[in-house]
């Protein structure tokens, strides 16, 4: 039958062009796989040791801003989105409100470098022993400097500090004290393996680390972060614990980057470019119009303090978006232009944690000296005496002051006023506006751990 | 396997039949009239009582047909009439045959297989067809506009009021939460793309991130179709019928027929419609009526008060209707349709042309559609036939700017936030446009004014069509008849978006990068082929009278790559992104699917029983195990009385069972790294926030329906009902997992989704005289959903694409509907923190410390739908209309949100709950800054009158005095959204701030306002 014939001919023509099952391996064409880059692993080494910088850079102007706000530095004016202000400003502790701020982020990081371990151990055949070991250094250091931003967000809630293969695994939340233990653990397992690290990372460093690019170089960033912790541990503990961390706070600074005769921007910075895929500084002057200053910036200055006019303009009067909120005529030139880079840890920083360790080690001279490295170089002000810091209170306020106007828009006055006890120093505005002493977690963590049915993985702050 | 045992009696029989035997004829010869007058019924069929295949008659309605010597039973039947069958006795030579009218349209096939068809009396589930007399009542924007009102068991809601349309077709309610949402369209044959992409315009808005964004006003392209092309469109709703299109038919299968030639003279037709539109709603703005009043809002708003006391120094400014001004273009819009249709036997035409041409209400926009279709049918021989299709279209948008934004560029946006007291509708002495000095003034804001007659966006699309589909007969004998069909389908389109918002806009600088370029290009490729073979069995005995077994093979392909390209920081003039500073984005997919399948249609007891039933094997590159297939079977069957008592024509019943399936999304399979952006001009790899899933798998709808269909009182009374019942099993999730896990989503297969609904309709025709006619069908819809056995590893997880509690969004919570809005609201809280029961609204002005939760505050499902569909004519007058109510479903109304935050809504003034306080500002501390998020989830009810349409056709005698060529002369006068009575605050509760979506469909903000036409043609026919 020739036409049965032509007829099966036909069916089967078909069912091998149209069924064939080869015809639906059908690649991915938007995302790279584990795959692919397990099939050039330094080059997915490159790519992810960048990935981490940008994905520390994500935790940079966010935080900055969203500290700012809560300590009274800054507003986000944006003229349609009132939440920008009363979610910070009214209703801190709405776990569903603005003024949750950044939380993902931080475990996003943590996340990035638990995959970026696994990268390095795909390319390690590649890698000397050497290579290896400043690639761990530098990771263990981006997870300390990680946690310890989150804990400085949520404070006294503490929080989880684990990460697993496991996407669905919930680690407890632990206490502050115990994350401060775990960020400074693995700054101090991070400086071990620097220190076996050679002499270079086997992937570019961004032009931020200028001076801190090497495995030696960048131990010295790594003890400029441990020496922020050591610091705040020790603001916030008492009786010999304290003197102990400041202490080791002390010996940290001295392994770190710090020189009080050098310039005071010398550090670690984020960076920031306008070209495509880049990223810009979303606190520059130029473009963000609605981030203004708090108007008490102003008065709360010491006549003459050079950091004013350098840090803050005048701007027609800014009015909020929403009622019961105040109106500011100041802004921020603190950040000049898109790509202005902007500070993780820098010298200035590092003088004043020495001044603040050194002071509460009883070293009052070297206290003094420090702050008036910052005070005289940085602030054109007359320098302090030791009758002016005699007492401890005294110091404090005195140190406060320089921090404040030193570190302006680099997201440290919250978190200083309120490991110093001094949370009620900061302005309340309207009667309708309260101090918040941390950000709340999140609906969807509190969702995700309330669906546990585990008590013991509940998060604190949700309802 | 089951299906096989289904199939083995049916082999057996093939087998057994013995199909050689001679058997002697006759021919019979007749006409075929109107009843009461000698008019010839012009596309009658008749056949042998039991076969599939007859003659048609020709254009004088006469036939000759084949018959066996002995006694025969002949059918008559023509769509638009109700059927006859007569006994003819042996050695009849002739039989004339007068057909009734068929108001209820009970006389259609409908659809059952890739190659299949069944009557529509016999059909096993509920069905919907839409006549093209009954979609073109009233030009609209695009098709969906036409099928409102008119597909029971679907809610059709435009998007947009904007020119080119928009909008979305659900039918049963959601079925997915992750994966495609919209039905499948089936267009001859071809398997239509009725993706949405974005033509680039959020790198202007900057609404969300990117270049292209879901919130940019976006068609889908669904408004290619040109309704003049279509003859009919068939809605299968049931997962008993759309399962034979196998994992993409869980949302439907909307089958759609382009018209084709019939032989004889060629028939020329030419309409030509113009029109004028204008907007039905708009939301309005404050009055001012004094400079305190002025000053206190300038003082609440942080603007500039000495402006403000300049713009009152000659008294109080004239109230601008910024709305009204901007939205005032009605300048006519026109249709012009050509078409042939023609042939002889072996070869039919039919050729179309239209050339659209819609005004947009606002400045500058409209929507141009042009396009040209040639079918051919043609047969070589006896046994073979082919029919081919072609379209053409090419679509140019330029559509505004509308929805979300966020650097105050979307008008009726930036209309909330700018007094009515200025003017803005006006150029300086040197031609320029005035800038609006308030909301922050400079860059920050914008002149709606400048921004539609300056700014340049548009969208241009360039569509090819095309379907080809050959029958052989390979076999005939008897009464077996065994055809092989090939079926290939094209739809291939170029998208091409064009923005160009030059340095001279006022916002331009905020980027500090003025003049932007931005060029969005779309290419898509669809592809389906299918090869099938029909064997017809039509013994013609009691028990059996006859069968249809289809089976066949299935290949699908659907490629798109979009990629947008943007400059910022342009030379001068130049509307090249190539220029500025640049930046791109790219998402390409590629789907590929086969399938084989495997059908029957019983039709037993002298065709009072059918029975339905199949298997079709599914698999797809898009599943996790791209080898596996997956089986969706069918199986349904109806019992039709003929005539079982006095006053009843006919009772059928019927019930239906199917599993369809809903295929994952491109990539949803894969674990993937992601791009972290650029650092230092270096590419970054860093960990994906969603973690794909290799074991994903199609999420499978499962159905039972049944009902009933009737005809009463010699087909004067129609009554359907249909009450359906699905699980959706394995559903595709998306949830959100605890942000400390680092992740952001997992993808997985999991829980279910219940939809339980109820459709009915009636159709009377209380008048039907040699003058008179009226007919009336009034239809009812309602359905209820719930998410089920969510596993325990899946929290309650809000849907992508909302924004946010503080305006209410979709959640899916084990309990609930996914159509629930849930947002803040204040709660009185039990010991244990649990929530007793909301507080009322307004409590947080008194009370700011009450406690907020999230709870469920409204719900988008409407409880039911009802349409009203009437026609009227006497002689050769007609009148019909078409009124929609929609009870219930509500909106988050974001845009009564933006007028009361900046102090502008249009009854900000009238007094409110609080004595102290006017409604805007109630309204607004009430909502206290999303913490009690009910203020504005509003009721969306309404009562439409979404078509009327008064036509004179001119009588043939009367025609034919014009000129004798004349065959047809008709005028219609034409209205569409005619009113809309809602007491609802915003423009339009139907429309969606992200077009498209399957969840979180009832967001509306600063929307396109609604566009209200009116036409008048003239349709002549040659």
């Amino acid at each position: 039958m020739r036409i049965g014939a032509r007829a099966a001919l036909l069916t089967g023509a078909v069912a091998l062009v149209g069924c064939n099952a080869d015809r639906l391996e059908v690649p991915n064409y938007n995302s790279p796989t584990p795959d692919g880059a397990a099939a050039s692993p330094l080059v997915a080494l490159a790519q992810a040791s960048a990935g981490i910088f940008t994905q520390m850079r994500g935790l940079g102007t966010g935080p900055v801003q969203q500290f700012g706000i809560y300590g009274r530095e800054a507003f986000n004016y944006t003229p349609q989105e009132g939440r920008n202000t009363t979610g910070y400003l009214q209703t801190p502790t709405d776990n569903t409100g603005f003024g949750v701020g950044t939380f993902g982020g931080y475990f996003t990081l943590l996340r990035n470098t638990y995959n970026f371990r696994q990268v390095v151990e795909a390319a390690s055949q590649s890698l000397t022993a050497a290579q290896v070991s400043a690639t761990k250094g530098f990771t263990s250091t981006v997870e300390g400097w990680d946690m310890l931003l989150y804990i400085m967000s949520r404070h006294d809630l503490g929080g989880p500090t684990e990460i697993t293969d496991d996407p669905n695994f919930i680690a407890p939340f632990v206490s502050r004290d115990s994350v401060y233990g775990w960020a400074l653990g693995k700054l101090n397992t991070g400086l071990t393996e620097l220190q076996a690290g050679g002499t270079a990372f086997p992937f570019t460093v961004t032009a931020g680390f200028a001076g801190l690019n090497t495995p030696a170089d960048f131990a010295k960033f790594n003890r400029a972060i441990a020496a922020r912790a050591l610091a705040y541990r020790g603001s916030l503990s008492t009786g010999a614990a304290r003197t102990q961390f400041y202490q080791q706070a002390l010996q940290a600074l001295n392994a770190s980057f710090i020189n009080p005769s050098g310039s005071l921007d010398l550090g670690a910075y984020h960076v920031y470019s306008t070209a495509a895929g880049d990223a810009t500084n979303t606190l520059n002057m130029v473009t963000n119009l609605d981030l203004v200053a708090h108007p008490s910036i102003v008065p709360d200055a010491q006549a003459g303090d050079r950091r004013l006019a350098a840090k803050i303009r005048s701007i027609p009067v800014k009015n909020p978006p929403v009622p019961n909120a105040i109106s500011t005529t100041v802004a921020f030139s603190r950040y000049a232009a898109q790509t202005t880079p902007l500070p993780i840890i820098r010298n200035a920083e590092l003088i004043l944690l020495r001044a603040e360790a050194r002071y509460f080690t009883g070293d009052l001279a070297g206290a003094l000296a420090d702050l008036n490295v910052i005070r005289t170089t940085d602030g054109g002000l007359p320098a302090l005496t030791a009758a002016d810091i005699a007492l401890e209170d005294q110091f404090i306020t005195r140190l406060l002051y320089e921090r404040r106007y030193t570190l302006l828009l680099e997201g440290h006055r919250w978190v200083d006023v309120r490991r110093f006890g001094r949370l009620n120093t900061l302005p309340l505005d309207h009667p309708s506006h309260v101090r918040a002493a941390q950000m709340v977690v999140p609906t969807q963590e509190c969702d995700s751990r309330k669906n546990t049915g585990d008590a013991s993985l509940a998060a604190p702050s949700c309802p | 396997m089951r299906t096989r045992f289904v199939l083995a009696p049916l082999v057996a029989g093939a087998l057994l039949a013995s199909p050689l035997r001679a058997q002697a004829t006759r021919d019979i010869t007749g006409k075929v009239t109107v009843v009461g007058t000698n008019a010839p019924v012009p596309e009658a069929s008749v056949s042998i009582f039991g076969q599939p295949v007859g003659v048609r008659v020709n254009e004088r309605g006469e036939y000759r047909i084949r018959v066996p010597a002995g006694d025969v039973t002949l059918l008559v039947r023509a769509i638009g009439f109700q059927r006859l069958t007569r006994l003819i006795p042996p050695g009849a030579q002739s039989a004339d045959f007068s057909l009734e009218k068929d108001p209820l349209q009970l006389e259609q096939v409908v659809v059952t297989g890739t190659a299949t068809t069944l009557e529509k009396r016999n059909a096993t589930t509920a069905i919907t067809a839409v006549s093209s007399v009954d979609l073109s009542r009233a030009p609209a924007q695009s098709i969906e506009n036409q099928l409102q009102g008119k597909v029971l068991g679907a809610t059709i809601n435009m998007n947009t009021g904007q020119p080119g349309g928009g909008g979305q077709i659900q039918i049963r309610g959601v079925t997915s939460i992750l994966g495609q949402g919209d039905p499948l369209f089936v267009l001859d044959g071809v398997i239509m793309s009725n993706n949405s992409n974005s033509s680039g315009l959020n790198g202007i808005t900057q609404a969300g991130g990117g270049i292209g964004g879901s919130q940019d006003g976006v068609v889908n392209r669904l408004a290619d179709l040109n309704p003049n092309e279509i003859e009919s469109i068939e809605v299968l709703k049931s997962a008993a019928a759309t399962a034979i299109y196998g994992s993409r038919a869980t949302n439907g299968v909307v089958v759609i027929r382009t018209k084709r030639g019939r032989a004889g003279q060629t028939r020329v037709n030419f309409t030509q419609r113009v029109g004028t539109q204008s907007p039905e709603r708009i939301v309005g703005s404050r009055r001012f009526t004094s400079l305190d009043q002025a000053l206190e809002w300038a003082d609440n708003r942080g603007e500039d008060e000495d402006l403000v006391r300049e713009l009152f120094a000659g008294g109080v400014p004239a109230y601008q209707n910024f709305q009204e001004q901007l939205y005032d273009n009605r300048d006519p819009s026109y249709e012009t349709v050509l078409s042939a249709s023609g042939g002889n036997d072996r070869t039919q035409f039919y050729a179309t042309g239209t050339q659209k041409v819609e005004q947009g209400t606002a400045r500058k926009t409209d929507a141009k559609l042009q396009t040209a279709r040639l079918n051919l049918d043609q047969s070589f021989g006896t046994r073979l036939r082919a029919s081919v299709g072609m379209n053409f279209t090419r679509n140019n948008l330029r559509r505004g700017i509308s929805n979300n934004d966020n650097i105050g560029i979307s008008p009726i946006y930036i209309f909330g936030y700018t007094p009515s007291f200025i003017d803005l509708d006006k150029k300086d002495e040197s031609g320029r446009w005035v800038e609006n000095p308030f909301n922050g003034g400079g860059p920050n804001t914008t002149n709606p004014f400048q921004t539609f007659d300056v700014l340049a966006s548009s969208e241009d699309v360039y569509r090819t069509i095309g379907n080809a589909n050959v029958t052989y007969s390979a076999f005939v004998s008897g009464n077996h008849s065994l055809d092989i069909n090939a079926q290939i389908g094209v739809d291939r389109y170029q998208q091409d978006g064009n923005q160009y918002s030059p340095a001279i806009l006022q916002y331009e600088l905020n980027d500090g990068l003025p003049g932007t370029a931005i060029e969005a290009n779309v290419n898509a490729r669809n592809l389906n082929s299918s090869l099938n073979a029909v064997w017809t069995f039509t013994p013609g005995w009691y028990w059996l009278t006859g069968a249809t077994t289809s089976a066949g093979l299935v290949a699908e392909e659907q490629g798109q790559n979009v990629y947008r390209m943007r400059g910022r920081g342009l030379l001068p003039g130049v509307p090249n992104f190539n220029q500025g500073q640049q930046n791109s984005e790219q998402t390409r997919t590629l789907f590929r699917d086969q399938a084989m399948y495997v059908n029957t249609d019983l039709r037993l007891m002298q065709e009072k029983l059918t029975i339905s039933g199949g298997v079709r094997a599914d698999r797809s590159s898009a599943n996790g195990d791209r080898e596996k297939w997956y089986y969706f079977p069918r199986a349904s069957a109806s019992y039709l009385f003929d005539h079982p008592f006095n006053n009843v024509d006919n009772f059928k019943l019927r019930a239906a069972y199917g599993q369809t399936g809903n295929r994952p999304r491109y990539g949803d399979r894969d674990l993937t790294l992601a791009s972290g952006g650029v650092i230092e001009g270096r590419p970054t790899l860093v960990v994906a926030g969603t973690i794909g899933n290799p074991g994903i798998r199609p999420e499978t709808l499962n159905e039972v329906e049944f009902g009933f269909d009737g005809a009463f009182l010699r087909q004067r009374v129609a009554v359907e009902a249909t009450h359906y019942s699905r699980v959706i099993t394995d559903q595709l999730l998306s949830p959100a997992i605890a942000p400390t896990s680092g992740f952001g989503a997992l993808i997985l297969n999991a829980g279910e989704l219940t939809n339980k609904g109820y459709e009915a309709a009636l159709t009377v025709v209380p008048l039907q005289t040699r003058d008179w006619n009226w007919s009336s069908r009034a239809s009812y819809q309602t359905s209820k959903q719930q998410v089920r056995d969510l596993p325990p590893y899946v929290p309650p997880f809000p849907v992508a694409g909302s924004f946010g509690d503080a305006y209410g969004r979709s959640y899916i919570r084990e309990g609930y509907s996914t159509t629930a809005i849930w947002g803040n609201a204040p709660v009185e809280l039990d010991a244990q923190g649990n929530v007793v029961r909301q507080l009322p609204i307004g409590t947080l002005i008194t009370n700011p410390s009450t406690p907020t939760r999230i709870v469920p505050i409204g719900d988008a499902n409407p409880r039911y739908q009802i349409s009203f569909n009437n026609q009227f004519s006497y002689k050769s007058l007609g009148l019909s209309f078409l009124v929609d109510w929609r009870h219930g479903g509500d909106v988050a109304n974001m845009t009564n949100n933006l007028y009361d935050e900046g102090q502008m809504a249009r009854d900000y003034d009238a007094p409110s709950p609080i004595d102290t306080m006017t409604l805007g500002q109630y309204r607004y501390r009430a909502w206290a800054a999303g913490r009690d998020t009910r203020v504005y989830v509003q009721d969306g009810g309404f009562v439409k009158l979404r078509e009327i349409a008064l036509t004179y056709d001119v009588p043939t005698s009367l025609a034919h005095r014009l000129s004798t060529r004349l065959s047809s002369l008709s005028f219609q006068l034409q209205g569409r959204n005619l009113a809309l009575w809602s007491d609802y605050w915003g423009a339009d509760p139907e429309f969606n701030n992200f077009g498209n979506t399957n969840l979180n469909r009832f967001i509306d903000l600063a929307p396109y306002p609604p566009t209200r036409s009116v036409w008048s043609s003239v349709n002549v026919g040659f």
